[in-house]
């Protein structure tokens, strides 16, 4: 027992899902950085650059201040020793003093020692201790003096040359100190100078960073973003080949890329479904027209089968071979009535294979002859010859063509003339199948809408709407265009046009 | 020598009208009652239960009990054999779909504004026009509902009917003069049949009581039949569809008129799911 | 009364009349076979045939038009319709337009007989 209704119910398999794994595998493979993390950075950044400004700020302010209290104890050391000098003065002129002179001298003492560190920081060790070695010194004479002065002893030489030596102690201690302060104030001047430029610098920094940041933010969001609308666009118009990569990293985008790319693959499977089952309605079609078509060599088979039945014992030999001959005649015509559908009807996986144009269209008007016949409607077929090869799927090239011949058989009275012409088109590199017929034209209201999947003037199970959009779809994928002109009550013309490729003369022979 | 199928909404008085243009023509007439009196004496089927499946409305075919889808296979039968007789006045929506592609079939609907129509049943049964509105939306609905999920037709659909007649108010002019139009329009030639449309009846005829031979082994076969050659479209668990098939042949085969059987058993998925086969 | 029908037996499939021809004559009747649609039409309007059995789909000329002009030479003419494309609209156009009878393809020359002999007997002739 055969069973013709088993082939009818399997169906195309969705071949794209390991491509989809592959995409996935490269998504994966791809350094995970995702916007949130971008976006963290910079603020991070930001954070770090502004802390950096505060903290330096206040180091810097700190150490003003030390340096302030520095130059105030500097000061004070320098009036210190000047009060010294001028007690010793006071001595050597009045005799009075001398024990003021030591404590000034001793506070100075205690006050540099006090801040020795930071002398030698400012000025150099050197020079600290010279500094302090004339203290000591003149710290020393003073008590010599003192010493003296105790003891009564009245020695003017000693004095004088105490005092010669202590003024110039003195003298040296104030410079040094004097030099000290001039220093540190200069320091303390640069540093607020210093500090005046950084938020200036900070600025023009924070700027630039600014600057940067959003120009490789907008990189990231905008980029993908255009990509996104192109696709889309592109997606609209029924391309369903998967998105470019949006961007370098794994991350948000890359998860919108993911789903877009899946919607992708499910409209290809929905198309492929639809292409289908419109496939399957245009056999329906056809089958009514082949059924019918059958019964002409069935019956001259039947009418034969009879006649030697009934005759067998009268007929001559010729005659009997004539009838046989008869028989298998009109069961090889059956044959290719139903052959030519049956080529159309078997399911094959979608290859793109170089095409003759004129091949195509002639084995895809065979297909419509009965239904020609049915409607009492004329073909008139012209076909420019030498015509280069183009590339696609035979079976939807044939889909779409069929389609549109059957619509237009559809839209023709009795009588009507369905003219079909393949030949160049206007635009270099195209070849166009114009599919014209003179019958009832399309309503200009629903022109828009001829394309739509599921649109349909026929009647409630008559049409399934689908042929226009399939048709389209196959084309479009096809790198075609399918158009349409028409004028109500005059003619219908669908035009499509197909890229061929340029292929030598001597390839295209062959 | 023709056929005149009548469908009416209730109480449109279609029923009067059928027997009236039988009475005229000198043709036979029937309906559902005749129909089912025919069934059960064949079939053994009480016509009690017949009734009540044509009562009884499924979600679709499947839906209802492996009994009352027998049930209307042997109604098919019945009906499309009755309808190898001509000169027949038939009244009712049984078998609708059969008659569809047979040319010297002319069929009529009767249609009736729905006001009028509960008029009439408050009329005629001297009820209140509430309940007389429910009865007759409630039959119209069930008819409508029925055809729809036994027969995947819908009975509104003007596509089904050669000629569809407003009967207005439903009053005795208006009765009259479609009377007079269905029998003006049955003498017309185009109703006539020839070898082409009586070979059509035979075939669906036999499409049907090969149907109603194999019930008990499987409701939901499709069968097409043409001058005794019949196709018998199944499905089966793969492993018993040869024995299945084989079954099924040797009982058509026995058959009267039967030549030739072609089983097609195509794989039953759900079975053999639900068998875990 | 003649002896014999005359036949007119129109298909553009030539082996339909190659094989009804002697069919025909074998129930004693005079048959004129045509292939072209257009001769034929010719034919009959030269002559009444009492029985005219055209197809339906052939080029140029429909089996509706030989139908409708077998008619209107003469109503008594019989007009049998033989089809492989045989529909509902057509049969009921074909039976509106006049049309004896019509016999759907493929048919066996018993179904066509008994047509003859239906027609042959609507005709008058009691024998055949």
């Amino acid at each position: 027992m055969t069973n013709p209704l088993e082939s009818k119910s399997s169906f195309i398999r969705n071949s794209k899902k390991p491509a989809l794994d592959t995409e996935e595998r490269d998504l994966l493979a791809r350094p995970r950085f995702s916007l949130r993390l971008h976006m963290l950075l910079v603020f991070i950044l930001f954070s770090f650059l502004s802390m950096a400004i505060i903290i330096g700020s206040v180091i810097a302010i700190n150490r003003i201040q030390k340096k302030l209290n520095f130059v105030q104890s500097s000061e004070r050391y320098l009036f210190d020793i000047a009060q010294a000098r001028r007690w010793e003065k006071n001595y050597f002129l009045y005799d009075t003093n001398l024990e003021d002179a030591v404590q000034s001298a001793g506070n100075a003492k205690s006050l540099l020692s006090q801040s020795l560190e930071k002398v030698i920081t400012v000025l150099s060790a050197e020079e600290t201790a010279t500094v302090l070695k004339h203290l000591d010194q003149y710290i020393g004479l003073l008590q010599e003096l003192t010493m003296l002065e105790k003891n009564n002893i009245k020695n003017a030489d000693k004095k004088s040359e105490i005092e010669t030596s202590l003024r110039q102690h003195g003298a040296e201690m104030v410079k040094v100190a004097a030099a000290l302060v001039t220093k540190e104030q200069n320091s303390i001047n640069a540093m607020l100078h210093l500090i005046q430029r950084i938020p200036i610098y900070c600025l023009a920094f924070a700027l630039l960073l600014t600057f940067f940041a959003s120009r490789f933010l907008s990189h990231r969001l905008i980029k993908p973003l255009n990509l996104l609308i192109e696709s889309t666009q592109r997606i609209a118009k029924g391309d369903f080949s998967p998105v470019p990569p949006l961007c370098k990293y794994r991350g948000e985008f890359s998860a919108v890329e993911m789903a877009i790319n899946q919607m992708c693959n499910e409209l290809k499977s929905r198309e492929v479904a639809m292409v289908e089952s419109h496939k399957l309605r245009a056999i329906g079609t056809l089958t009514a027209g082949v059924a019918h078509e059958l019964n002409n060599p069935l019956n001259n088979i039947m009418l034969t089968a009879h006649a030697m039945l009934e005759d067998h014992n009268d007929l001559s030999e010729d005659e009997l071979l004539e009838m046989i001959n008869d028989l298998i005649n009109e069961a090889d015509r059956s044959r290719s009535i139903v052959r030519n559908l049956l080529d159309f009807a078997r399911e094959s996986e979608s290859v793109s294979e170089p095409l003759d144009l004129e091949a195509l269209v002639s084995e895809t008007i065979k297909l419509t002859l009965n239904q020609a016949k049915v409607s009492g409607a004329k073909i008139e077929t012209q076909i420019q010859p030498d015509l280069p090869r183009i590339r696609g799927d035979k079976q939807q090239l044939k889909q779409v063509f069929l389609n549109l011949i059957l619509n237009a058989l559809d839209a023709v009275e009795k009588n009507g003339i369905v003219k079909i012409n393949v030949k160049k088109a206007d635009s270099p590199g195209f070849l166009a199948v114009q599919v014209e017929d003179n019958g009832c034209g399309i309503p200009a209201h629903i022109l828009p809408n001829i394309f739509d999947p599921f649109f349909t003037t026929k009647g409630p199970g008559k049409g399934t709407g689908l042929g226009l959009s399939v048709s389209h779809g196959i084309i479009t994928m096809h790198g075609g265009q399918i158009s349409i002109e028409t004028e109500k009550g005059k003619y219908t013309k669908f035009t499509v046009t197909l890229p061929f490729r340029t292929v030598p003369a001597v390839f295209n022979k062959t | 020598m023709s056929i005149i199928t009548i469908t009416a909404g209730s109480y449109s008085n279609g029923k009067q009208i059928a027997k009236s243009a039988a009475k005229r023509l000198k043709y036979e007439y029937a309906d559902s009652e005749i129909i089912l009196s025919l069934v059960s004496k064949e079939f053994g089927v009480s016509e009690s239960k017949l009734a009540r499946t044509l009562k009884d409305i499924p979600s679709s075919i499947g839906m209802f009990s492996q009994a009352k889808q027998q049930h209307i296979i042997y109604i098919d039968t019945v009906f499309t054999e009755y309808m190898l007789k001509n000169n027949i006045v038939y009244y009712g929506a049984i078998g609708l779909p059969f008659i569809q592609k047979i040319s010297h079939v002319f069929k009529v609907q009767i249609i009736a504004a729905l006001e009028d129509r509960i008029k009439n049943k408050a009329k005629l049964d001297g009820e209140s026009q509430e309940k007389a509105r429910k009865t007759v939306v409630k039959e119209d609905n069930q008819q409508k509902k029925w055809a729809a999920a036994v027969y995947d037709i819908d009975l509104t659909d003007p596509n089904l009917y050669d000629l569809i007649i407003n009967i207005g108010h439903i009053q005795d002019d208006d009765v009259e003069n479609a009377l007079q139009t269905i029998i003006s329009t049955v003498e017309h030639k185009k109703f006539q049949p020839m070898t082409y449309s009586l070979r059509c009846v035979k075939n669906v005829a036999m499409s049907c009581r090969v149907r109603a031979t194999l019930a008990d082994i499987d409701p939901k076969i499709q069968v097409k039949s043409d001058k005794g050659t019949v196709y018998i479209y199944t499905k089966a668990i793969k492993k018993k569809a040869q024995d299945k098939g084989l079954e099924m042949k040797q009982k058509v085969m026995r058959i009267e008129g039967v030549k030739h059987v072609e089983v097609y058993v195509d794989n039953d998925l759900f079975s053999t799911v639900a068998h875990g086969q | 009364m003649k002896e014999k029908l005359d036949i007119l037996l129109l298909d553009d499939e030539a082996i339909v009349g190659n094989r009804l021809k002697p069919v025909l004559e074998k129930v004693g009747c005079d048959v004129e076979l045509f292939e072209d649609p257009k001769k034929a039409l010719n034919r009959i309007r030269e002559k009444k045939f009492d029985i005219v059995i055209t197809d339906i789909m052939m080029p140029d000329v429909n089996g509706i038009q030989i139908l409708e002009e077998a008619r209107e030479k003469s109503d008594i003419t019989k007009v049998i319709i033989i089809t492989g494309y045989a529909t509902v609209a057509m049969a009921r156009e074909a039976m509106d337009k006049g049309a004896f009878d019509m016999i759907a393809k493929p048919f066996t020359p018993d179904d066509l007989r008994s047509v003859i002999a239906k027609a042959a007997d609507s005709l008058g002739y009691k024998k055949l």
